[in-house]
C-alpha cells in the first residue's frame, strides 16, 4: 500500500514576467521499504515536488496523500516534525549544536529527552558508520560525508516513515556518496522507510527501485 | 559605451528597484537641500545682522554726582589720570574698531542768546548801575542799569533792587558803580540783584573780582570784569559740541534719541577733511531760523578742563560753518552741533559729566571687550553697552544656526547611511550581472563604467527631484523657523534690563538661494556614486579574493561535556554559551549602549543642576530709574506702587528713599554749638538762609540705610550700628513717629518726638569732620521741603544710631522715611491700625489692614512720592511673575511710551544671560542626544535585525524540521532579550561604578533601546518564518 500519493498535482509561481508551472498535473505513488530517484534535467520540478511532499509547501492544484489524508487538511508542522524527513544537499545541520544534539533535537520535538534520547542518537550515529567521537563534536568540525552521514541519522531521529533527500550527494566525492547511498538503500530495504531521492546521478538512479523522470513539470513513463 | 548602455537597461529593467531607489536619493536629496537652505539662510541673516547693527559702549565714571553731565569732578580728573594706560590699551584691544572721546568743545555765535532752562548760570550778570535810594527796612538801593555786560536778560535803562555785599560799608547814592552778582526770586516790584564777591579763573590765574568798582574807573580796571562777563557768556551761550569721526554711531543717534529731520549726514570726504560743515539741534536751528544750506559764524572752543571756565578755552577754529542737518533733538540734547573729524580718535581726557567717550566695538566682541575691561569695572567705571538689539536678534537665529548645524550633520549621516545602504543594495542586486560579465573577460573599469553609469542616472533624478522638492518646501520651511525664531523673541522681557538697547530690528526675510540647492544636489549624488564605486570596488576585489584563496575552514573546539540541558529554551541557552563572538559582541554592544546612555543623561542631568543652582543662587536686583532706564538722584516714584510691590512676596530687601531736605550741623548736645540766628520767614534773610542751606549735607528718609541707593549701585560699603538699634529699630514705625509743628509762640517751626529721639545715620567722614561719634544727639537746622506747604527751616535734635562708609563718598544724612510730614497728617501717612477699621484711605486709596500692616512692617508709606526705589527678587525662578507684579504695581519699563508711569529696570541681564546660555546648552544637547538617541535605536534595530537575519537558515531548518514557530520565535527572542538585557545591564553597573548616579532618563533609554532591539528581533523572525523562508533551504553556502 502506498504511503505517500501525488494525485494530479500541479504548482503555480509567479514572477514579475510570467507565470511558472513547476508541475504539472503529476501523479504518483510512494511505498514503504523502496528507494525512488527522482531525476530529471534542472527546472524539471523534482525539487519542487520533494518540497510538497516534504511539507514545506502546498500543492497549487491536486493533492498529496500521506496515509491516505491530504497534507492541506493536517498540521504541516505536526506532519514535517513526525512524517517526513528531509535531507538536504547542504546537509543543513544546526551550527551551534553537537552532532548528538542535532539529532536529538527532532526527538526533543516529540517529547524524548535527556538520556533518553542521547543514548538512541549514539545508536543512530553508530548505524549510519560514524565513531562515538564525533557525538559532542560540532558540524564545522566535520567532513562533508561525515555531515551528511549525520543528516541521516537525524532524519532517522525522526522516526518518520518517509525519508525525503534533495541531492544528498551533490557535495559529497564518489565514496561519500556510495556511503550515502548504501545507507539509504539499507534504510529502506531494512527498516522499512520509504526513500526519495532527488538525484542527478544516473548511478544513483540505477540503484534505485523505482525512477520517476520528470520533464517539463511531468512525469514520464515508469521505468523499473 | 556598451558599459552605459547596459548600465541604463538594467535600471529600466527593474522599475521598482529604481523607483525604490530613486525615492531614497530623492528623500536624501530633499533633506539635504531643506537642511542646506535652513543652515545657509540662517548663516546669512546673522552675517546680514553683522552689518546691519552697530554696538557701542559708553564709558563712565561713577562719581559723586552722577550722572550731573554738567560738573567737573576733579576725582574723575585723578581716576583718569591713574588709568590712562588701561584705556589706551582697551581703545587698542581686538573687539574696538574705533573710540571716540565724549565732548569738551563749545561753540560760541553772535547770533545766539540761549534763553532755555538748561542755561548753566541763569542768574549771572555784570552791570553798570547807578543807585537812587535806599530802602531802609528791607536793605535794598533802587537802581538804573546804565549798562550790561552781561546779562540773561537785558536790562539795559530798567530799574531793579540792588542788594550790597554782607557786612559791607553801605553804599553811596546817587553813584555809579559796576558790579558783578545775581538777580534772584524776592517780594520786590522789580528784579532784584545780589551783588557777590566773584572770582573766576582768568588765564590760568584766580583772579578776585572787586566787589564794586566805582564810575571813572580806568579800562584796565574795567577789564577783568569784561572778562568775567565773556566767561559768563561763553558759559551761557555756548552750545556744546562734538567732532564725531561718525556721527551715526555717536550715542544720541545710535540709540535713536535722536534722528536727522532735514539735510543730510556729513560724507566721508567731510569726516576726512575735517570740513566747516555742521548738524545742529532742531531747536537751535529753530532758534536762529536756520535751514541746510545756511551758514553760521561760530567760534569753536576747546576746554583743557572744565568746560565752563572760560580760563580753560582755547580758541582752535573760527569762521563760518555751513548747516548741513538738522537733527531732532531730546529734552536732554537741546542745543548741539556735530562736527566731522575722522581723527577725533585716541583722545583721552577729562570732561564734564561722567561720560568720558564712547567705543565702537564689533557686534560679536562685547564680551571679549568686557573682560579686557575688566581692571577698569573693577574701579569706579562702568561701561553701558548698547547693540541696538543686535543679541536680541541674534541671540535665538544662533541658536536655529546650531540646530540647523545638527539637523544638517544629521541629515548629512543619513543621508550618508542612506546612500551607503542604497549604493550596497544597488551593487549586490547586480552581483551576479558582475560576476558573469568578469566571467566574460570585462575589465574592472568596464564593470565600474557599468555601475557608474547607471548610479549617475539614478543619482541625478534623484538629485534634481529631491532638490525641487526642497525648493518646493522651502518657503514652508522658512515659516516654521521664523516662528520658531519669534517663539524664542516672544521672552517676556518686560522690565528687563536687556531690553533697553534694543532700537532697531531686522526681519529674517531669507530669499531663495540656488547655489544651495545645487550644492546639496551635489553633495547628494557625490556621495552616492562614490558610495557606488566604494561597493563596486568591493565587490570585485572579494571576488579576486575568494578565486585566489581557499576557503579556510574553522576549526572550533569540542563542545567538551555533554550539554545537559534541555527544554523549551535549550536553543537559546545553547546559543548564547556557544556562538561566543556573537555574545560577546551583542554584550559589548549593549554594555555600550548603557555607558552611551548614561554618560549622556548623566551630563544632561548635571547641566540642569548647574542651570537649578545657579538660579538658585542668582541675586536679582531692580530699582527705579529715568525714563532712559538711568539711576539718578531725585526721581518720582508712585508711593502706592512701592507700597503694592513692596508688600508682594516676591520681593525682599525693598528701599525706599525720599528727599527731606538739607542739615546744618550746629554741634553735638552738651559741647559747643555754632551761632545762629533765625530769620523771619518770608524776609531775604529767610530765603538767604535757606539758600545756604541747600548747599549743607543732604538729608534724605529711607526705609533702610544698608540698602540705599548708595550701597545697592556700588555693591559694596558698610554700616556701623549703635549697640542696641538695627536696621529694624531704625525703619520702626510705632517707635519712629515724630510730631513737628509750628511754634507759634517763637514764629517758627520746632519739632518734638511722640516717642524716643529722631535718629539719623551719618556718613564716617561727615562724623569725623564734625567729631560726632555713634549715640551723640545733634543739633541741626534742617531745611525742609514740604511737599504742600512751602521749604520750611526746622531746629531738630537728632541722635546718631548709625554711621556708614559709602564706596563712592556721600554727604547724605539717612533717617527713617518716617520722618517725612509734621504733626497732623501723620495719619494720613502712617494710619494707626489700632481702630477697628478694616478699610484705611491712604493718598486717596484704600488699603486693607494686612495690606498697611504689611507695608508699614517695610517703613513704607504709600502716600509718599520716593525718590528712589530698589529691592532684590525672593526667588530667582519668579522672574517673569514679578515682571507681571510690577505691571500691576503701575510701574512702567524704560523707553516705553507710556511716560506717566514710575519707571522701573531689573538688573536680570547677567542672569538672563546665563539662564539663557545654559538652556541654550542643555537646549543644544538634548537636540543632539535625542539625535544620537535615535542613531543608537537605528543601529541598534538594524544590528539585531541582520543578527537574526543572519540565521535564517537555521531558522528554516527548524522550521523544516516541523518545530512550531512560537518555539523559533521564542528561541531567538530569549537569546536576543537575554544578551542585550545582561550587556545592558553590565552597561548600567559600571556606569554606576564610575561615580554616575542612575537617573529616570537612562533607565527609560536603557529599556527603550532593548525594547527596540527586541522588537527589531521579533520583526525579522515573523517575517522569516514566512513560507519563503524555506527558500534558504536551498540556497548555496
Amino acid at each position: 500500500m502506498s504511503i505517500l500519493e501525488v494525485h494530479g498535482v500541479t504548482y503555480r509561481y509567479e514572477n514579475k514576467y510570467q507565470t511558472v508551472n513547476a508541475l504539472n498535473g503529476v501523479d504518483c505513488a510512494f511505498e514503504e521499504g523502496q528507494l525512488y530517484a527522482l531525476v530529471g534535467k534542472s527546472g524539471s520540478g523534482k525539487s519542487t515536488l520533494l518540497s510538497l511532499m516534504a511539507g514545506l509547501m502546498l500543492p497549487t492544484e491536486g493533492e498529496i496523500l500521506f496515509e491516505g489524508k491530504a497534507t492541506a487538511s493536517i498540521n504541516l508542522n505536526r506532519y514535517r516534525r513526525e512524517n517526513a524527513a528531509v535531507i538536504y544537499q547542504s546537509f543543513r545541520l544546526l551550527p551551534l549544536l553537537t552532532v548528538s544534539e542535532n539529532v536529538t533535537y527532532p526527538m526533543e520535538l516529540r517529547g524524548f529527552k535527556g538520556k533518553q534520547a542521547r543514548e538512541k542518537a549514539a545508536e543512530l550515529i553508530a548505524r549510519v558508520g560514524l565513531p562515538e567521537t564525533v557525538l559532542n563534536r560540532f558540524p564545522d568540525m566535520l567532513s562533508g560525508g561525515e555531515q551528511q552521514r549525520v543528516a541521516v541519522a537525524r532524519a532517522m531521529s525522526m522516526d518518520t516513515k518517509l525519508l525525503l533527500a534533495d541531492e544528498p550527494t551533490g557535495n559529497l566525492d564518489t565514496e561519500n556518496s556510495r556511503l550515502i547511498i548504501d545507507l539509504l538503500l539499507k534504510l529502506a530495504h531494512e527498516d522499512g522507510y520509504c526513500v526519495v531521492v532527488v538525484t542527478h546521478d544516473l548511478d544513483i538512479a540505477a540503484r534505485a527501485d523505482r525512477v520517476f523522470r520528470m520533464r517539463d513539470g511531468k512525469l514520464a513513463p515508469e521505468e523499473s | 559605451m556598451q558599459a552605459v548602455k547596459n548600465g541604463l537597461k538594467s535600471a529600466l529593467r527593474t522599475p521598482g528597484k529604481t523607483l525604490l531607489f530613486v525615492l531614497i536619493l530623492t528623500v536624501t536629496a530633499a533633506l539635504l537641500t531643506v537642511s542646506c537652505c535652513v543652515f545657509g539662510a540662517v548663516r546669512s541673516y546673522l552675517d546680514d545682522c553683522g552689518n546691519y547693527f552697530h554696538t557701542i559702549a559708553e564709558l563712565e565714571y561713577i562719581g559723586d554726582d552722577y550722572p550731573n553731565q554738567v560738573i567737573y569732578d576733579e576725582k574723575l580728573v585723578g581716576a583718569l589720570e591713574e588709568n590712562r594706560d588701561t584705556i589706551s590699551a582697551l581703545i587698542g584691544t581686538e573687539p574696538v574698531l574705533s573710540w571716540e572721546p565724549a565732548s569738551a568743545e563749545l561753540m560760541l555765535s553772535p547770533m545766539l542768546h540761549r534763553r532755555d532752562l538748561f542755561v548753566p548760570d541763569p542768574n549771572a550778570a555784570v552791570l553798570r548801575i547807578k543807585l537812587y535810594a535806599f530802602q531802609e527796612d528791607q536793605g535794598l538801593y533802587t537802581a538804573m542799569v546804565t549798562e550790561t555786560f552781561y546779562s540773561r536778560q537785558d536790562f539795559t535803562n530798567r530799574l531793579i533792587m540792588v542788594r550790597g555785599l554782607d557786612g559791607a560799608e553801605p553804599l553811596d547814592f546817587p553813584a555809579v558803580y559796576l558790579a558783578a552778582g545775581q538777580f534772584f526770586r524776592a517780594n520786590t516790584p522789580n528784579p532784584t540783584f545780589q551783588i557777590e564777591s566773584v572770582s573766576f579763573l582768568d588765564d590760568g590765574s584766580l583772579t578776585q573780582l572787586p566787589p564794586l568798582l566805582p564810575d571813572g574807573a580806568s579800562v584796565e580796571d574795567e577789564a577783568p570784569f569784561r572778562r568775567y562777563a565773556e566767561t559768563l557768556r561763553i558759559k551761557n551761550d555756548a552750545c556744546r559740541v562734538a567732532y564725531t569721526g561718525n556721527i551715526e554711531d555717536l550715542y544720541p543717534f545710535h540709540q535713536q534719541l535722536t534722528a536727522l529731520t532735514e539735510g543730510r549726514y556729513f560724507t566721508q570726504a567731510e569726516y576726512d577733511a575735517k570740513a566747516r560743515v555742521c548738524i545742529v539741534s532742531e531747536k537751535l536751528a529753530g532758534m536762529l531760523s536756520l535751514a541746510p544750506g545756511d551758514t553760521i559764524p561760530c567760534t569753536v572752543f576747546r576746554a583743557d578742563g572744565d568746560l565752563y571756565d572760560a580760563a580753560n578755552h582755547r580758541r582752535i577754529d573760527e569762521g563760518d560753518y555751513e548747516i548741513v542737518g538738522i537733527a531732532k533733538h531730546s529734552d536732554s540734547y537741546p542745543f548741539w552741533v556735530f562736527l566731522p573729524d575722522a581723527n577725533v580718535g585716541s583722545v583721552i581726557r577729562p570732561v564734564n559729566g561722567y561720560s568720558l567717550g564712547q567705543f565702537r566695538l564689533k557686534n560679536d566682541g562685547v564680551q571679549a571687550f568686557l573682560e579686557a575691561a575688566a581692571p577698569l569695572l573693577a574701579q569706579n567705571f562702568q561701561l553701558n553697552v548698547y547693540d541696538q538689539g543686535f543679541s536680541a536678534a541674534t541671540e535665538p537665529m544662533k541658536e536655529l544656526l546650531l540646530i540647523s548645524g545638527i539637523f544638517l550633520a544629521v541629515c548629512l549621516l543619513l543621508a550618508g547611511c542612506a546612500l551607503a545602504l542604497q549604493s550596497h543594495l544597488f551593487i549586490s542586486r547586480q552581483r551576479e550581472s558582475a560576476r558573469i560579465m568578469c566571467d566574460l573577460g570585462s575589465g574592472r573599469a568596464h564593470v565600474c563604467h557599468y555601475f557608474l553609469s547607471s548610479a549617475l542616472a539614478l543619482t541625478l533624478l534623484g538629485a534634481a527631484l529631491g532638490a525641487l522638492v526642497g525648493m518646493l518646501a522651502e518657503d514652508k520651511v522658512f515659516e516654521i523657523l521664523r516662528q520658531f525664531a519669534a517663539q524664542f523673541a516672544e521672552q517676556d522681557l518686560r522690565f528687563s534690563s536687556t531690553k533697553i538697547a534694543v532700537t532697531r530690528t531686522l526681519d529674517f526675510a531669507p530669499a531663495s538661494v540656488p547655489a544651495r540647492y545645487l550644492t546639496a544636489a551635489g553633495i547628494q549624488a557625490g556621495g552616492s556614486l562614490l558610495f557606488t564605486l566604494f561597493f563596486a570596488l568591493g565587490s570585485l576585489r572579494q571576488r579576486k579574493q575568494a578565486k585566489k584563496k581557499p576557503a579556510v575552514r574553522q576549526v572550533r573546539k569540542h563542545a567538551g561535556r555533554v550539554s545537559r540541558l534541555s527544554g523549551f529554551f535549550k536553543y537559546s541557552l545553547l546559543s548564547l554559551r556557544r556562538s561566543k563572538i556573537r555574545t560577546a559582541a551583542v554584550l559589548l554592544l549593549g554594555l555600550t549602549a548603557a555607558l552611551f546612555f548614561g554618560r549622556l543623561t548623566f551630563s544632561l542631568a548635571g547641566y540642569r543642576e548647574q542651570l537649578d543652582a545657579y538660579k538658585a543662587n542668582a541675586v536679582i536686583t531692580g530699582s527705579a530709574t529715568d525714563y532712559y532706564g538711568r539711576w539718578i538722584s531725585g526721581l518720582l516714584v508712585n508711593g502706592h506702587s512701592a507700597a503694592k510691590l513692596g508688600v508682594s512676596e516676591l520681593v525682599k530687601d525693598s528701599c525706599a528713599t525720599t528727599n527731606l531736605g538739607h542739615i546744618k550741623f550746629l554741634g553735638v548736645v552738651g559741647k559747643e554749638q555754632l551761632p545762629f540766628s533765625w530769620p523771619n520767614e518770608g524776609t531775604f534773610a529767610y530765603e538767604t538762609v535757606y539758600y545756604l542751606l541747600n548747599k549743607e549735607p543732604a538729608w534724605a528718609g529711607s526705609s533702610s540705610v544698608s540698602r540705599s541707593p548708595l550701597f545697592y549701585y556700588s555693591q559694596s560699603g558698610s554700616v556701623d550700628w549703635l549697640e542696641g538699634w538695627s536696621e529694624a529699630d531704625f525703619i520702626r514705625i510705632d517707635d519712629a513717629v515724630y510730631e513737628l509743628y509750628d511754634d507759634r509762640s517763637d514764629s517758627r517751626f520746632s519739632s518734638s518726638y511722640r516717642s524716643g529721639p529722631a535718629v539719623c545715620a551719618v556718613p564716617q567722614n561727615l562724623m569725623e569732620a564734625y567729631g560726632i561719634e555713634l549715640g551723640d544727639r545733634i543739633n541741626t537746622v534742617v531745611a525742609y521741603y514740604h511737599p504742600y506747604w512751602k521749604e520750611l527751616l526746622l531746629p531738630m535734635e537728632l541722635q546718631v544710631v548709625a554711621s556708614y562708609v559709602a564706596p563712592v563718598g556721600s554727604s547724605t544724612i539717612f533717617s527713617p522715611v518716617t520722618l517725612v510730614r509734621p504733626g497732623q497728617e501723620d495719619e494720613d501717612f502712617f494710619p494707626v491700625l489700632g481702630s477697628k477699621t478694616e478699610k484705611f484711605e491712604v493718598d486717596r486709596r484704600f488699603y486693607s489692614r494686612e495690606e498697611l500692616a504689611a507695608i508699614q512692617a517695610l517703613g513704607l508709606s504709600p502716600a509718599i512720592t520716593y525718590s528712589s526705589f530698589t529691592f532684590t527678587l525672593r526667588d530667582s525662578d519668579r522672574l517673569d511673575e514679578l515682571r507681571q507684579v510690577l505691571e500691576d504695581s503701575d510701574f512702567t519699563w524704560a523707553r516705553s511710551p507710556d511716560r506717566t508711569k514710575s519707571f522701573v529696570k531689573l538688573e536680570d541681564e547677567v542672569y538672563l544671560n546665563t539662564t539663557h546660555s545654559m538652556e541654550r546648552q542643555i537646549q543644544y544637547v538634548s537636540v543632539l542626544y535625542d539625535a544620537l538617541y535615535l542613531l543608537a535605536g537605528i543601529i541598534g534595530f538594524a544590528l539585531a535585525w541582520l543578527l537574526v537575519q543572519s540565521r535564517r537558515r537555521e531558522i528554516a531548518v527548524m522550521r523544516a524540521m516541523g518545530t512550531q514557530p512560537g518555539r523559533i520565535v521564542g528561541n531567538f527572542l530569549l537569546e536576543q532579550l537575554l544578551l542585550m538585557a545582561i550587556g545592558l545591564g553590565i552597561g548600567v553597573g559600571v556606569s554606576r561604578l564610575t561615580g554616575a548616579a542612575l537617573n529616570k532618563s537612562q533607565l527609560l533609554l536603557t529599556a527603550a533601546f532593548l525594547g527596540v532591539w527586541t522588537l527589531s528581533a521579533l520583526i525579522c523572525l515573523i517575517v522569516g518564518l514566512r513560507k519563503k523562508s524555506f527558500a534558504a533551504l536551498t540556497e548555496p553556502e
